[in-house]
C-alpha cells in the first residue's frame, strides 16, 4: 500500500470511528406511514434501529383538526426486537399525525412523525 | 429549558470529560513513563503529573455529574431543580444510567487515590485499571451499547484508551513535563518513550476506528455524503483535517526532530504543544459529532 494512500484512511478511520452510528431511529410502524385504516388502531406499535428505554419514549396523536390525543406509556414489545407499544384511545375517522419521541440505549433523544388515515 | 440548549450542555459537559479522561490517561502514562528516570528534572516532572492526573480527575467526574444532570432535565421534560430528584429513576432504568453509575463512581475512586497520593507515589497499576473501568462503562452508555454488550463495547473502550493515551500523552507532557531544561539522558529517553507510546496508541485508534466505523456505516461510505447532513459533515471535514495536521505534526517530531536531539529540544518541545493544541481541538469536534445527529442510513 503507498504511503499517502495508508495515510489518508489512517486519518478518515481516527476521525470518524466514535460517531458513525446513529441514534434511534424509527424503522418501522404500525399503522404504517401513509396508511389507511378501516377502523382505530388500538395500539401504537414503533420499531427502531437500535435499543429504546420505554420509559422515556412517548406517543402523541394529532388530528388534522388539531385536537391533542396521548397515548398511554409505552412499554416494549417483547415480540419484537427494538420494539415498543402503546394504547391508543378510539379515533374518529380522520388524518392523524403520530407524534413520537424516543430515548435510545445511548441516552439521546430523537423525535419523529408520520402521519396515518382511519377511514369513515 | 429548549432541546438546543440542552444539545448543547450535553456537547459541552462530554467535551469536557472526554479533555478530562484524556488527560487522565496519559498522565497516567507519563507516571509510568518516568518510573526509572533519576533525574530531579524527571522528579518534578512526575510530581506535577500526578497533580495533573488528580485535576483532570476531578474535571472528568465534575464534567460527569453534570452530564447526567442534563440527561435527567433531557429526559423528565421537568424544570431543572425537579428534574434532579429523577435521576436516580433514570439510573436505575436505563442502560446507559447504569453504565454512568460505574464509570462515576470508579471516576469517584480515581479522584479519592490522587488526592491521598499527591504527595507520594501513585499505585499506577491500581489506577490503571479503574481507568479501564470508566473507558469500558463509558463505552457502554455510549452508542456502541446501545444494543447491549457486543464486541464494539470493548472495541470503543480500547479506542478511548488509545485516544486517551495519544491526545493525552500530549496533554501530559506538555503541561507536566516539558518544563525548564532538560535532563540530558532522561529527556531524550522520555521523548523516545512518549514517540513510541503515540505510534502504538495511534495504531490502536486506527485498528479501532477502522472496525467501529465499518460496522456504523454499514460497510459503506454513502451515508457520509455531503448532502446528508451538511453541518455534520462539515464538522467532520474539519475533525479530518485536525487529526491529519497532528499525525503530520507527530511524524516531524519523531523523524525529523528527535534524531538530532538533545540540540532540538525547543523545537520538539514547541511542535508538541502545536499538536496537543490540535489534538484538543479533535477532542471538542469528536464530542461535537458524537452528540449531533449523524447521516441517516
Amino acid at each position: 500500500m503507498k504511503t499517502p494512500l495508508r495515510f489518508a484512511l489512517a486519518t478518515l478511520a481516527t476521525a470518524l470511528s466514535p460517531l458513525a452510528i446513529a441514534h434511534a431511529s424509527l424503522v418501522a410502524s404500525f399503522p404504517a406511514k401513509g396508511q389507511t385504516l378501516t377502523g382505530s388502531p388500538s395500539e401504537i406499535h414503533l420499531t427502531f434501529n437500535e435499543h429504546v428505554e420505554p420509559r422515556y419514549c412517548r406517543i402523541k396523536l394529532v388530528s388534522d383538526a388539531g385536537k391533542n390525543f396521548d397515548a398511554d406509556r409505552p412499554v416494549a414489545d417483547k415480540t419484537t426486537p427494538n420494539a415498543i407499544i402503546a394504547a391508543v384511545p378510539v379515533l374518529k375517522p380522520g388524518t392523524y399525525s403520530a407524534r413520537w419521541t424516543a430515548v435510545g440505549g445511548d441516552g439521546h433523544k430523537t423525535h419523529g412523525d408520520f402521519k396515518f388515515t382511519v377511514a369513515k | 429549558m429548549d432541546d438546543a440548549t440542552l444539545a448543547g450542555l450535553r456537547t459541552a459537559a462530554s467535551a469536557v470529560f472526554d479533555v478530562g479522561f484524556a488527560t487522565m490517561v496519559g498522565a497516567l502514562a507519563t507516571l509510568a513513563l518516568l518510573q526509572d528516570t533519576s533525574s530531579d528534572w524527571a522528579a518534578r516532572g512526575a510530581r506535577r503529573g500526578r497533580t495533573l492526573f488528580a485535576r483532570a480527575s476531578l474535571l472528568a467526574l465534575a464534567a460527569s455529574l453534570a452530564w447526567m444532570a442534563v440527561q435527567a432535565v433531557t429526559l423528565s421534560d421537568m424544570a431543572p431543580v425537579e428534574a434532579l430528584l429523577s435521576v436516580g429513576g433514570v439510573i436505575v432504568d436505563t442502560g446507559f444510567g447504569r453504565a454512568w453509575a460505574v464509570a462515576t463512581l470508579a471516576l469517584a475512586a480515581c479522584v479519592t487515590v490522587a488526592m491521598a497520593t499527591r504527595y507520594r507515589p501513585v499505585p499506577v497499576r491500581a489506577l490503571g485499571v479503574a481507568t479501564t473501568v470508566i473507558a469500558v462503562a463509558h463505552a457502554s452508555a455510549g452508542h456502541a451499547g446501545a444494543n447491549g454488550f457486543s464486541w464494539l463495547v470493548p472495541t470503543m473502550a480500547v479506542h478511548l484508551l488509545a485516544t486517551g493515551l495519544w491526545a493525552g500523552g500530549a496533554f501530559a507532557a506538555v503541561l507536566a513535563v516539558l518544563h525548564g531544561d532538560p535532563h540530558a539522558v532522561d529527556g531524550a529517553r522520555y521523548a523516545g518513550r512518549l514517540s513510541a507510546l503515540a505510534t502504538a496508541a495511534l495504531a490502536g485508534v486506527v485498528v479501532t476506528g477502522v472496525a467501529t466505523a465499518w460496522h456504523g456505516l454499514g460497510g459503506s461510505l454513502a451515508s457520509l455524503a455531503p448532502d446528508t447532513a451538511p453541518a455534520w459533515g462539515q464538522v467532520l471535514d474539519v475533525k479530518l483535517v485536525l487529526v491529519a495536521i497532528a499525525v503530520a505534526l507527530g511524524g516531524v517530531n519523531r523523524f525529523v526532530v528527535m534524531p538530532s536531539l538533545p540540540r532540538s529540544w525547543p523545537t520538539f518541545v514547541r511542535i508538541l504543544r502545536i499538536e496537543a493544541v490540535v489534538l484538543l481541538a479533535v477532542l471538542v469536534a469528536a464530542a461535537w459529532l458524537a452528540n449531533g445527529e449523524p447521516p441517516t442510513m
